[in-house]
């Protein structure tokens, strides 16, 4: 019976053609791990490793969803089942979900880290990513922002040499690393499968609280042009949705914050991301240290980078997920209302990238010639990828948002997950601007060069039109 | 296939169109028009193309053959979107933003004088008022069709082509709906599968199947066409299945 349920499960939640893709992506990680030589790989590694561990565990909880569709609500946990099979069920979708990924990205390590408890360390990080994703539904909003970022926070220490985090292991305390991963995957993984045996009470519950009834500070579009409405809409108010798709898996989260707030916060990180590289620079005595420590500001810049174009990606694709085509489609010209949609969507991202632009343009006039290419990503290459996303993630008719948070809407196909493309783009500029600036702002050049036309041309949202009402979108 | 009373110019006209899905025909070869100021009901079963009708009319599809026209205008024209008003069938709102805040975004799209007036007065006709700052993700499923019924009408639209606009309704708020709908002037073309809806809101009935025109007339002849105690729902299943 669990074998069938486990069948069921994934071939609802995950399409087919996906599948054969992680499969192959697996094959190809294991081939390529395996040609790597292991001087190279141990100079890929070291804090890269401990930032990215750290942002998926942080990303994990804050985002994380359960794998449960609306017609599991209304037909699958309504058959004789037991708890028990339908857990370890759900379970097993959540690690195709949340999982996969860091063994996609940590076989990698295999050749680095020559010893076998890299297979443990891995298998447990994979257990609490797993477990974070199908807890983080039970968990209120505001202390899941707070337990994400205290995850973060515990698990970059390590860099700090302290040994009981989940990044010690990757980062010179692997016996230390690794007990704290496999504690840590012991309690994670029991708390979730208690969660998930009572996944019908605990949606209806996150449902209840999910969002509040009424709009807090409700904006008025009266006296305004139909122009001025739709940058008012997204100028006012930051609509922070996005499918989070972690390893094919999709969850939309929707919150409306507003613009200013959320500059704050962009701010505030932009500061302490220009402390980080001046600390890392070395040109700032450390207490306790000489300065001299073989530090370089680049990863902090690197790993920013990745972060904001996931979040660029993330605006992107909600852009067209949200959209009501049966209202702003039949009010205006199609072109028109995407030209300024986008374009008032991009400013709104660029509100966010605004301090991190400022916080690069400061270190550069300080001396800190590495910030020009970071500079060059958040300023141009970020904003032109999130055009071309947008107008790509259109075209692709992705699946229109109609219903409540919690559930998963859909399989995504393959072409689908295409949308993901243009961020793989950035991710290269983003390794690649900090020796190469010009080539970064030539990648930048060619993204706008790209995303407007697309953006002005009537022909091309008159067949967006058409295609996102052929794949159901109202 | 009788032909309905049409005086005055044309309003809504479907010339030869054809529709396919991929491989699915939906509509084939259908040809139609609705005079200014005509109550037609597009009647027909599941899966017959009515939505699809709707939807080449207000311009979200393009027809593979044939021509389709609004006020002598093609429906994704200026001129067209600002006269019609189109109810989808499970209309969905923008869920972020309140019932109020739907209203003016739409109503500003579409350049409506006096907004905050005319907002108010849908707010108090569909009993909506005590929601206005409500979350629209967070509404029954019954008051987002009234939401929904508002947005189709905040521009006091001159055609209206409604898609099952009675649906989630309660029999109060129904009668109502029927009442405002009926006070507002223009064309409407209400696609329906319930025979008492097409009844009570419109005149006149086009009624199509597997994508192509069965039959058109009034009402009172689809009646005639039926021995005088039998339902009219019954006569129209026997149109719809052949047996007529």
């Amino acid at each position: 019976m669990l074998y069938r349920l486990l069948k069921f499960v994934v071939r609802t939640r995950f399409s087919r053609p996906f599948l054969i893709f992680i499969g192959l992506m697996i094959l190809y990680s294991v081939g390529v791990a395996r040609a790597v030589p292991p001087s190279l790989a141990s100079g890929l590694i070291g804090y890269y490793v401990v930032g990215i561990v750290a942002f998926f565990l942080a990303m994990s909880l804050a985002t994380g969803g359960v794998m449960v569709m609306k017609s599991d609500r209304d037909y699958l946990f309504t058959l004789p089942l037991s708890a028990r099979d339908l857990s370890v069920a759900i379970f097993f979708s959540q690690f195709i979900a949340y999982g996969v990924t860091v063994l996609l990205l940590f076989v990698y390590l295999s050749q680095a880290y020559a010893s076998t408890l890299l297979i443990v360390d891995l298998v447990a990080l994979s257990l609490i990513l797993t477990s974070l994703g199908a807890l983080a539904p039970s968990i209120r909003t505001r202390t899941r922002v707070v337990l994400s970022l205290a995850l973060g926070i515990w698990t970059v220490l390590s860099l700090a040499r302290v040994p009981f985090t989940p990044g010690s292991a990757f980062y010179g305390n692997l016996y230390d690393g690794t007990v704290t991963l496999v504690v840590f995957a012991a309690l994670v993984v029991a708390a979730s499968f208690r969660s998930l045996s009572r996944i019908e009470l605990d949606m209806v519950k996150s449902m209840v609280r999910s969002s509040s009834s009424e709009v807090k500070s409700p904006s008025s579009f009266a006296g305004r042009s139909p122009v001025g409405a739709i940058y008012s809409m997204n100028l006012t108010n930051i609509s922070l949705a996005g499918r989070f798709n972690l390893a094919g898996s999709s969850r939309y989260v929707s919150r409306r914050v507003r613009s200013w707030w959320v500059t704050a916060a962009a701010a505030v990180g932009a500061g302490a991301y220009a402390a980080v590289v001046i600390l890392l620079s070395g040109r700032i005595a450390v207490s306790g240290t000489t300065g001299q420590v073989a530090l370089s500001p680049l990863p902090a810049q690197v790993l920013l980078g990745i972060v904001l174009a996931f979040l660029a990606l993330s605006f992107s694709q909600s852009v067209v997920t949200y959209e009501r085509v049966w209202l702003s489609l039949t009010s205006l010209p199609p072109s028109s209302y995407f030209r300024h949609l986008i374009a008032s969507k991009t400013l709104s991202l660029m509100t966010i990238l605004g301090p991190f632009v400022v916080a690069d343009a400061a270190l550069l006039f300080l001396g800190y010639s590495g910030a020009l290419g970071a500079m060059i990503i958040a300023g141009l290459v970020i904003p032109g990828s999130f055009v071309v996303e947008v107008c790509w993630a259109a075209y692709i008719a992705p699946i229109q948002v109609k219903g409540d948070d919690m559930l998963m809407p859909a399989q995504f196909n393959l072409k689908q997950m295409t949308t993901v493309l243009p961020m793989f783009a950035v991710i290269g500029l983003v390794a690649a601007s900090a020796a190469a600036p010009l080539a970064a702002v030539a990648g930048g050049l060619v993204m706008w060069a790209v995303g407007l036309p697309l953006m002005a041309s009537g022909g091309f949202w008159g067949v967006v039109v058409t295609r996102l009402t052929e794949n159901g979108f109202v | 296939m009788s032909g309905a009373g049409s005086g005055g110019s044309t309003c809504i006209e479907l010339s030869h169109v054809s529709k396919s899905y991929g491989q699915v025909p939906a509509l084939n070869d259908m040809t139609f028009d609705i005079p200014v100021g005509g109550r037609y009901a597009l009647l027909g079963p599941n899966g017959a193309g009515k939505s699809t009708t709707l939807k080449l009319l207000v311009g979200s599809l393009r027809p593979d053959a044939g021509e389709v026209e609004i006020l002598g205008s093609r429906p994704d024209s200026k001129e067209a979107k600002a006269a019609v008003g189109y109810l989808p069938e499970d209309a969905l709102p923008y869920r972020m933003l309140s019932v109020r805040e739907n209203l003016e975004y739409i109503g500003a799209l579409r350049a409506v004088g006096d907004l905050k007036g005319r907002v108010d007065g849908l707010l108090d006709e569909l009993d909506l008022r005590e929601y206005e700052r409500a979350n629209v993700g967070r509404l029954s499923r019954g008051n987002t069709q009234k939401l929904a019924i508002a947005l189709s009408l905040i521009h006091s639209p001159k055609v209206l082509l409604l898609d099952e606009p009675l649906n989630y309704l309660d029999i109060p708020t129904q009668e109502k709906v029927i009442a405002m709908l009926d006070s507002v002037k223009g064309t409407h073309l209400v696609s329906t599968h319930i025979m008492s809806i097409a009844e009570r809101l419109t005149d006149t009935v086009v009624m199509i199947s597997k994508g192509a025109i069965l039959w058109k007339g009034t009402i009172e002849e689809l009646r005639r066409k039926g021995s005088p105690d039998e339902p009219i729902e019954k006569v129209v299943a026997r149109m719809m299945t052949g047996a007529l």
